[in-house]
This record gives C-alpha cells, sequence and structure tokens, in this order.
C-alpha cells in the first residue's frame, strides 16, 4: 500500500515538472510567437466572394469588445472590406473589458490597429498619449468633418486634436406599447403634461399592487435630457462647475414626484427581467439596441421622440461608438482605410445597419431611405437632430456617477427632498470638478 | 461503578424525535430547495427560445424547448477552446499547488531551520494582500519575464508570459493558502515517525515522500479538489493576461455573453450549465474525501 | 553540539521551501513594493508620471467616497461574518448525520458556492424584487410592506449581505463539518447521561471543540468581506445613493475606469493594512493565550 502511494507521489511529482516545464518553454504554437491574431479564420469569416489569398494581404488588427452574436456582425462586415479591395484584411478579436485590454497591450507592446470605440472614453486615453492623432491623415485625404454628426464628432477630439471618427449613434427614444394604447384609445405623448397623462391611464393597479406600469421611471442617469427639455444645462457656460441646480432641476424633480404620486412606477417594478417585453410597462425610454430582442417577441411597439418639456424644450442623450487607432499601431494606413471606408462612404454605414441594427455617424447615411422610412428608426433618426452628447470635462462621469445619479436614487426612493439632492449632487459636483481640473 | 444508562420511556423519545426530525426535515428542504432554485432556472432557461427568455423570464417549463442556446454556444464562440483552457488551467493549478503546498508545508512543520516562523508568518500574511494591489505590477512582471515569448536576457522587446498558461499558472502555483492548509496537516502528525527514520540515515526527501505524505493523501485530495475549483472559476486575472480568443478561459468565454445593450441569456444559460458540471462533478465524487480530510487535519 | 542531522534538516528545509519563496518574492513581494512606489506617484500605465510623494495619502483623507466606501465596507463586514459563521455552522449542525439524503444535501447546500454569479444575481433579482419579489410577497403575508431592498440606500447593502452570505456558505459548512467530526463523542453521551440538554450540551461542548475551525472560518470569512466587489459591482454597481460601494470597486473604479492606479496602489495598500490589523485583532480574540501554531 505505501509502495502504491510512493509510486503515485512521484508521478504526481514527475507529471507537475514536466507540466510546469511543458509551460514556461511555450511548446503550444499559442505561446511560442506574439499573439497577432493574422490566422485567417475563415471558418468565422463569411465572405460572400472569394477574397485574395491572406499571405499576399497585410492583416489590419481589430478589436472591439462586442461579443456573441455581434462578432459575426462585424466579421461579415470587415469581410464586405476585405472583399472591396486586395491590400489589406481585417480581422475583429473581440475583447471583453477592450479599453483594459488596450491598457496592457500599451504596456505588452503588442497594440492592434483600430478599436471600435466608446466614444467618451477618448478624453481619457487621448490625453495619456494612447491614441494616434489623425488630423494629418484628415487633412491628407481631405475627409470632411462635417458629415458627421457633429455632437458625435466633438467627443473625439481633445485639446483640438482629432483621434478617431465616430462610426455609430444611438439616442433614447419613447417606446410605447400600441396595441395598449389603442385599446385605451390614446395617442403617443409629445409632452410632459400628455405623458403624465397617458401613463396615468395606463396604469393598472390590482388592489394596492402594481401591475402594470404607464411608464417607466427607471433611470436616473437620463436626467440630462430631461433637465434639458425643462430648459436647464448640466454644467455653467465656463465649464467650472455645476449648473443643474436651478429652478429648471427642480422642475424636473418635480415632474418626476408628479408621476411617482400618480402611482405610475415603483421603484424597481419590473428590473431584472424585460418588463416592456412581458408588457407588464406601456412606455420606457431605450435605445435602438433594444430593436432586436423586441421583434423577436410578438408585442406590437411603436417608438417616438421624447416627449418635450413645459417651454417646449427639446432633450435627448446622444451615445455610441467611434473607430480609433491605437499610438504605435503597426498597420497605420490599413486601418485609416478600414475606418475611411466604413465611416465616409454612406453605403457602408446602411450595410452595417442592414447586418446589425446600429444607426451611422455619417448624418448622409443616417437620412437614407433605409432609416428614415423604416417605423422603427424614424424617431431615432429625428431625435438625432437635437440629441446631445456629455460634456468632455475631466471628471464630469464621476459628477454624474458618483454625486447626481446617487442623490436622485434618493430622492427617487423618497429619502431626501429634491431641493437637498441637488443641493448634495451640486457640493460634491463642484468638488469633483475642481479636484480633476 | 456506574450504573446503566437510565431508561428512557420509549414513548416520549419517538414523540420527541419524530418532531425534532419533522422540523428538521422542513429546515433543510427549505434551504435546498433556495439554493437548487438558480440551477433549476438556469436549466430551464437554457432550453428557452430566444424570444421566449425575454417575455417569460420566470416560467420554469419552456413552452418551446430548443437546444439551440447549447449549439448556439458552440458555434458563436470557440467554446470547446476555452473548456480545455479551462481545464489545463485548473489541473496545472491543483496539481502545482498540491505538490509544492505539500512539500512547503511539511518543511514548515516538521523540519527546523532558521527563519522557519517568520517564513510561515510572511507567507500567512500574503493571505491578506488584496489581489487588486498586485494585479497591474504582476501583469508587468509577466511581461517583462527574461528569455520568454520573445523577449532578450533583460526582458525586453518580446511580450514575455503574457497570452500562455504560464500567465496563469506560475504565479499562483503555490499559493499561501495551500502552504497553511498542508502544515496543519503535517503539524498534527507524530515528530518520532521522522526521528525514527532520521536516527536510520534516511535522507529528508525520503522521509517527506515515504513517511509523511502518504499519510495525508485526503488532506491532498481536499487541497487538490479545492484548489481545482478556485483555478476553473477564476475570472479576472485570466481576462487580464489571456488576449487570443483561442487562450481564453469559460469564465471569460461567459462573460463575453452579457453585454451593456443586450444579454443573450439563452447561450448564457447553457453556457452557465456547461461549465458548472465539470466543478459539481468533483464535488459529488469528492465530498466524502472533504469531510474526513478536514477531519483528520490539525484544523478542528 | 548540534543535533544529528539538524544542518541536513536546514539544508533540505530552505530546499523544500524554495519555490514558494521564490515564486513569493517575485510575484507577490516585488508587485508590493512595486505598488508602494506607484502610490507614491501618479502612474497611470500610459502616459507621463510624475512624483507626487505622500500626496495621495492626503488626498485619500479628503476623499469623501473613500470614506463612504470605507464605511460601507466596514458595514458589510459586520453584517456578512456573524451571518456567515452561523449559517455554516448552523448548516453543519443540521447535516452532521449518517443518512444516506444527507449526503444528496450537502450537495444541494453547496450548488450556490459553483453557481455563477449571473444566475445568483439573476435569481436575486426577482427574489428582492420589490413589488413581486418572494421577500415582500412573504413578508405581505404578515401584513409587513417591506422595504424597495435594491433601490433603497437603507437596505441594499443588507441585501448584497443575504445574498453573498448565501452563495457561500456551503463552503464554510464544509469546513465546520470536518470540525464536528472531531468533537469527542464520548463526552457529549457523559453529557447527555448527566441530563445536559441539547443547548447545554452545544455551548460547553461543541462550541470549545470547535474553537480552532471557527477562527480559521472566521479569518477567511474578514478577509474576504473587506475585498467584496463582484456582488456590488453586478447587482447593484455602488448604489443606490453609493450604499454598495465598497472599498475594492472604489479602487477598480479609479485605477481602471479612470487610469488613477497611484491613487488607487496608495488605497490597497491602506486596504492591506487594514486587513492585517483586523486578523491580528481576530487572532487575539479567538486566542489569548497563544496556544495555536
Amino acid at each position: 500500500m505505501k509502495k502504491h502511494r510512493a509510486l503515485a507521489g512521484a508521478a504526481m511529482t514527475a507529471a507537475a515538472a514536466l507540466f510546469l516545464t511543458a509551460c514556461t518553454t511555450g511548446t503550444t504554437p499559442e505561446e511560442s510567437a506574439p499573439p497577432t491574431p493574422v490566422e485567417n479564420d475563415t471558418t468565422e469569416n463569411d465572405t460572400s466572394e472569394p477574397a485574395a489569398p491572406s499571405a499576399e494581404r497585410e492583416p489590419v488588427v481589430f478589436w472591439g469588445s462586442w461579443s456573441g452574436d455581434q462578432v459575426d456582425q462585424l466579421n461579415t462586415h470587415a469581410a464586405s472590406f476585405n472583399a472591396s479591395q486586395d491590400v489589406y484584411e481585417v480581422t475583429y478579436v473581440p475583447q471583453e473589458l477592450v479599453e483594459e485590454k488596450l491598457l496592457t497591450a500599451l504596456v505588452g507592446g503588442q497594440v492592434p490597429d483600430v478599436v471600435l470605440w466608446d466614444r467618451p472614453a477618448t478624453a481619457l486615453y487621448a490625453g495619456k498619449g494612447a491614441l494616434a492623432p489623425l488630423d494629418d491623415l484628415i487633412a491628407r485625404d481631405g475627409i470632411d468633418l462635417d458629415q458627421f454628426y457633429e455632437q458625435a464628432m466633438r467627443e473625439m477630439v481633445v485639446d483640438g486634436v482629432v483621434y478617431g471618427l465616430p462610426l455609430l449613434v444611438d439616442n433614447r427614444s419613447l417606446f410605447y406599447n400600441r396595441a395598449l394604447f389603442t385599446e385605451a384609445g390614446l395617442e403617443p405623448p409629445t409632452t410632459w403634461d400628455e405623458l403624465l397623462d397617458t401613463a396615468t391611464k395606463l396604469t393598472v393597479r390590482d388592489g394596492g399592487t402594481l401591475e402594470r406600469s404607464g411608464f417607466a421611471l427607471n433611470d436616473p442617469g437620463l436626467f440630462s435630457a430631461w433637465l434639458r427639455q425643462a430648459g436647464g444645462q448640466m454644467l455653467s457656460d465656463d465649464e467650472q462647475t455645476v449648473a443643474f441646480n436651478s429652478p429648471e432641476g427642480l422642475a424636473v424633480l418635480a415632474f418626476w414626484q408628479e408621476l411617482l404620486d400618480a402611482g405610475v412606477y415603483e421603484l424597481g417594478f419590473g428590473e431584472g427581467t424585460d418588463a416592456f417585453a412581458e408588457q407588464t410597462v406601456a412606455m420606457k425610454y431605450d435605445g435602438p439596441w433594444a430593436l432586436s430582442g423586441l421583434n423577436q417577441t410578438d408585442v406590437d411597439f411603436g417608438i417616438v421622440p421624447p416627449v418635450s418639456g413645459p417651454e417646449g424644450g427639446q432633450g435627448a442623450g446622444m451615445g455610441g461608438f467611434g473607430l480609433v487607432i491605437p499610438e504605435g499601431a503597426k498597420n497605420l494606413e490599413g486601418a485609416w482605410e478600414f475606418v475611411k471606408w466604413w465611416t465616409t462612404q454612406p453605403e457602408n454605414g446602411v450595410a452595417f445597419a442592414e447586418i446589425a441594427g446600429w444607426i451611422p455617424a455619417n448624418i448622409e447615411s443616417a437620412n437614407d431611405p433605409y432609416f428614415v422610412d423604416n417605423e422603427q428608426y424614424a424617431a431615432f433618426i429625428e431625435t438625432l437632430n437635437f440629441a446631445q452628447t456629455r460634456p468632455q470635462v475631466v471628471g464630469y462621469s464621476d459628477v454624474e456617477g458618483k454625486a447626481l445619479i446617487p442623490a436622485l436614487e434618493k430622492f427617487l426612493a423618497g429619502e431626501i427632498s429634491a431641493q437637498e439632492a441637488l443641493d448634495e449632487a451640486e457640493q460634491l459636483g463642484n468638488q469633483l470638478l475642481a479636484e480633476n481640473r | 461503578m456506574t450504573t446503566a444508562a437510565p431508561r428512557v420511556p420509549q414513548r416520549r423519545r419517538t414523540v420527541r424525535s419524530r418532531v425534532t426530525g419533522a422540523l428538521w426535515l422542513v429546515a433543510t428542504a427549505v434551504l435546498s430547495v433556495s439554493t437548487i432554485a438558480p440551477l433549476v432556472w438556469t436549466l430551464a432557461t437554457s432550453f428557452k427560445p430566444a424570444g421566449e427568455v425575454l417575455s417569460s423570464a420566470l416560467r420554469l417549463v419552456p413552452s418551446e424547448p430548443t437546444i439551440q442556446n447549447y449549439l448556439d454556444v458552440f458555434s458563436t464562440v470557440p467554446f470547446g477552446r476555452y473548456f480545455v483552457n479551462s481545464l489545463v488551467i485548473a489541473v496545472g493549478g491543483a496539481l502545482t499547488n498540491v505538490f509544492f503546498g505539500a512539500l512547503a508545508g511539511y518543511a514548515l512543520a516538521k523540519l527546523r531551520f532558521p527563519g522557519r516562523t517568520a517564513v510561515f508568518g510572511v507567507f500567512l500574511g500574503s493571505m491578506m494582500i488584496p489581489t487588486i494591489v498586485t494585479l497591474i505590477p504582476t501583469f508587468i512582471v509577466l511581461r517583462s519575464f527574461p528569455l520568454a515569448g520573445g523577449n532578450d536576457i533583460l526582458g525586453q522587446g518580446g511580450i514575455g508570459l503574457i497570452n500562455s498558461y504560464a500567465a496563469v499558472l506560475v504565479p499562483y502555483a503555490a499559493g499561501p493558502f495551500a502552504i497553511f492548509f498542508m502544515r496543519q496537516f503535517f503539524a498534527s502528525l507524530p515528530d518520532e515517525l521522522g526521528e525514527a527514520a532520521r536516527i536510520d540515515g534516511a535522507g529528508e526527501f525520503r522521509i517527506f515522500t515515504r513517511i509523511y505524505l502518504p499519510l495525508t493523501a485526503p488532506g491532498l485530495a481536499v487541497l487538490g479538489i479545492l484548489t481545482f475549483q478556485a483555478g476553473w472559476n477564476t475570472f479576472l486575472w485570466p481576462l487580464i493576461v489571456l488576449n487570443d480568443p483561442n487562450m481564453m478561459t469559460v469564465q471569460v468565454g461567459l462573460a463575453g455573453f452579457v453585454n451593456n445593450y443586450e444579454t443573450a441569456y439563452g447561450p448564457l444559460m447553457a453556457g452557465t450549465v456547461i461549465a458548472s458540471i465539470p466543478v459539481l462533478v468533483v464535488f459529488l465524487f469528492a465530498q466524502r474525501y472533504i469531510i474526513q480530510g478536514v477531519a483528520s487535519s490539525g484544523l478542528k | 553540539m548540534s543535533r544529528p542531522g539538524a544542518r541536513q534538516q536546514a539544508i533540505s528545509g530552505w530546499l523544500f521551501i524554495a519555490v514558494p519563496v521564490v515564486l513569493f518574492v517575485v510575484f507577490l513581494l516585488v508587485p508590493i513594493v512595486a505598488a508602494g512606489v506607484m502610490s507614491l506617484s501618479d502612474y497611470s500605465i500610459i502616459g507621463e508620471t510624475t512624483w507626487l510623494g505622500l500626496e495621495n495619502y492626503r488626498r485619500m483623507l479628503a476623499d469623501p467616497f473613500f470614506w463612504i466606501a470605507m464605511r460601507n465596507t466596514v458595514v458589510y463586514t459586520v453584517m456578512f461574518v456573524p451571518l456567515g459563521l452561523v449559517t455554516a455552522l448552523g448548516s453543519a449542525l443540521l447535516l452532521n448525520r449518517q443518512a444516506r439524503t444527507v449526503k444528496l444535501f450537502r450537495t444541494f447546500f453547496y450548488i450556490p458556492v459553483v453557481s455563477s454569479t449571473v444566475a445568483t444575481a439573476t435569481i436575486w433579482y426577482w427574489l428582492l424584487n420589490p413589488q413581486h419579489g418572494l421577500f415582500n410577497v412573504v413578508l405581505g403575508w404578515f401584513g409587513i410592506n417591506g422595504p424597495a431592498w435594491l433601490y433603497d440606500s437603507k437596505w441594499a447593502m443588507f441585501a448584497i449581505v443575504l445574498m453573498s452570505v448565501w452563495a457561500g456558505f456551503g463552503a464554510n459548512m464544509l469546513i465546520f463539518l470536518g470540525g464536528l467530526q472531531g468533537v469527542p463523542q464520548e463526552l457529549v453521551d457523559a453529557a447527555r447521561v448527566d441530563g445536559a440538554n441539547a443547548w447545554q450540551r452545544f455551548r460547553h461542548i461543541t462550541v470549545p471543540a470547535l474553537s480552532r475551525t471557527t477562527f480559521l472560518v472566521s479569518t477567511l470569512l474578514v478577509i474576504a468581506a473587506f475585498q467584496v466587489f463582484d456582488q456590488a459591482y453586478v447587482l447593484t454597481k455602488g448604489g443606490p445613493g453609493n450604499s454598495t460601494l465598497t472599498i475594492v470597486y472604489y479602487i477598480y473604479n479609479k485605477g481602471f475606469d479612470r487610469l488613477e492606479m497611484g491613487y488607487a496602489s496608495a488605497m490597497s495598500l491602506v486596504l492591506f493594512v487594514i486587513i492585517l490589523v483586523v486578523s491580528l485583532v481576530n487572532a487575539r480574540l479567538s486566542d489569548p493565550a497563544g496556544r495555536r501554531a
């Protein structure tokens, strides 16, 4: 028995030693060479036309955090680019948490050539020298920056230098359950008052329990859009202090209170599932990303632009992606060709929407009949005309994330009053702005 | 001297033990239901088609069961490859930790050498280091590893050990928990065994492998299983050091199904089911060893 | 005069621990020192780095969010550790018997430990749903209007504690089960003969016999509690009202989201010192005589 155990022990030792050496000397193919995903994995690329053999083409490494089904979408689109010319070969590599991966890539010295980039992150990373400035290339190739939505474009500019081009835009518009509206004989709202009215009429309670919410007031993060509808602004004109602690800010919170008092919504209602898809919420603010999921259910829904404020003010938040080229990318030219192909040629923006449903940041492309004539996109396109992105000031994201939204959450929970919430948020927010200056 | 144990009247014992028994059953059943619920829901969701996942998330029996999600898991990402990677990392980690943990634990428990207490104290203390402190510096160390991944002798030029199994296995090959755990085991064994062998002229390594190590087999089994599980479930570190999709682990792969915009619940749940199987199997099989192992260690 | 073989022992001793020591130095000591150096600068991984001296530490003291995070973490620890101990020990006592079904129940209790965070989080979202979740529905049967749990800044942290305890008690239950095997049965039988009831047997025999195990489990719980991150990140993202912003969450946020690695390192080192101190206090409390190795 003992001998048996000793043998087992020896075998284990040997195995462990063997194993360790195998790992550190890099005998497997993935370890012996730097990770350039050049392997033209044709099983993933759904090419419609045969492309030139990969050996002759320069690789362009394309990173992004899109995963799952979206990988195929990007591969299909990249394949179109590859088929359109025979110099470069773009390959998409999904990277969870792509900004962090870029950091480690910069440290490790193996950066990708082009990245599907969350636009608001540009200021932080460009400031640290992580992104390549594109002004020279833009001038050389005569790219007109006005062809993009101005708000999206400005997110890619830091200290007057352009660090990427906007690629996709989105905003939050008002989804409404058309079946419920028709049943109640209502029209979708266009103002705050109409919103309150229709929401109240569509709310259903069983005894005291909320069964159907007329309007999901579940995202205090949309405050900036509401504030603009009320005619206010988030920061002072010189962007040194916050400006939301104003009569307009209080007007927004007063309206939210009216919605809550009318019983239209309760905190946490429908969270954790898709309540709109389950038809327990009649109206909500959401973006184009929700379309594909909803279209797989049988909910009859429509979309209209966000409602206007009491004085007719309009406001909506714009988000989206851009394409950037990291500093030190091996194939700058190839990456630039890909960026130009996708962003400046309107038909390619439309083509991607056909694959993936995203709206291009190129104005001409976004106003293609494909979108404008499509009832599911029409509202989003209209909203894009007045949607705004967030201020670029350093520390602004913390002002919203750490100072404002927590205060609003406490207000919605009934723990503090509207004035207290805005006061608290103002104090912390100004402190954050000052700290980051 | 003592009289026989007083006899408890039969009837009272039965009633009381029946009531206790019933209460026991109720408490255990309630707890069990709460613990199984996620697994059941995960299983149910994994068989639902996409539309149903969103519109009737709480229903436990899918109205149109489908195995599409399982197919999707393997077709949209190289899940088979992820599985293999996780297996390599989990098994590798278990082997190295068991070996070095036993070796070092034995030395700290049974061998006298200068600095022994200090070394043990330092290892113990290192268990308290929050992982987040050392994340980036460790990454830099791995990247600058000399003569690896294209690096020269000064550790410049290539990517070092990044994107290899070594990046995950080497830093955690001899964890302080393994050493602490095994040390407690060895400490509870008598010294005389070793003393006698020493007088007989046996070498230290021989004493270790022939005498003491076999006696700790249950402890080794426990450690192996716990390390396997830890290695299987680890997420953040492989995420940071493994760039290539071919190298990624199952947990990183699963995270890819969760998106800011739309979580693909169906494939995510299918993937979760598949990913949970090895750990559950290992646990079921080794449950007996774990309890026995902990019992015979000096941990009680 | 040295004992026979003492030299051989010393050499073997160092040889045996050689690999772990080397790994420790390379992958723990060097990174900690590096983190210490980073904490004295505004290192952001990329871009330029300036020397800051103790500025980061001064900033920490004046940073309202650092204190909020510290307070939240302490609140979490104070709730989590006792609750974790009680559930682990309680379930171990429940399942410390020989019946065949018990093995099955032990597996059930262990399942949360192996469940994915996403599945667990989704389930708990529903359990805690203010309108239709199980908790508030059951509370409603007793006429109690349950709180909005994850949306109420006074209750969110407690909800997270509940979920964490539920997710982890299976593992500690096993440790306690092992410990219970070591309770001397003769003492228990003798006590029963002498007329001690279950509670008295528990208090005077079982608890002392479990002291080493309890110390192990409580130390593990404390170390884990101070590093709580996953649950706060997945369930509540630090909200509502910053009530679940834990220190590791804040460190991660500052280091990786804002690229303020220097500041993040400074906070991590402070956290390390705190964990060390608390663990030492815990050790002292559990073992004032210093019996334990």
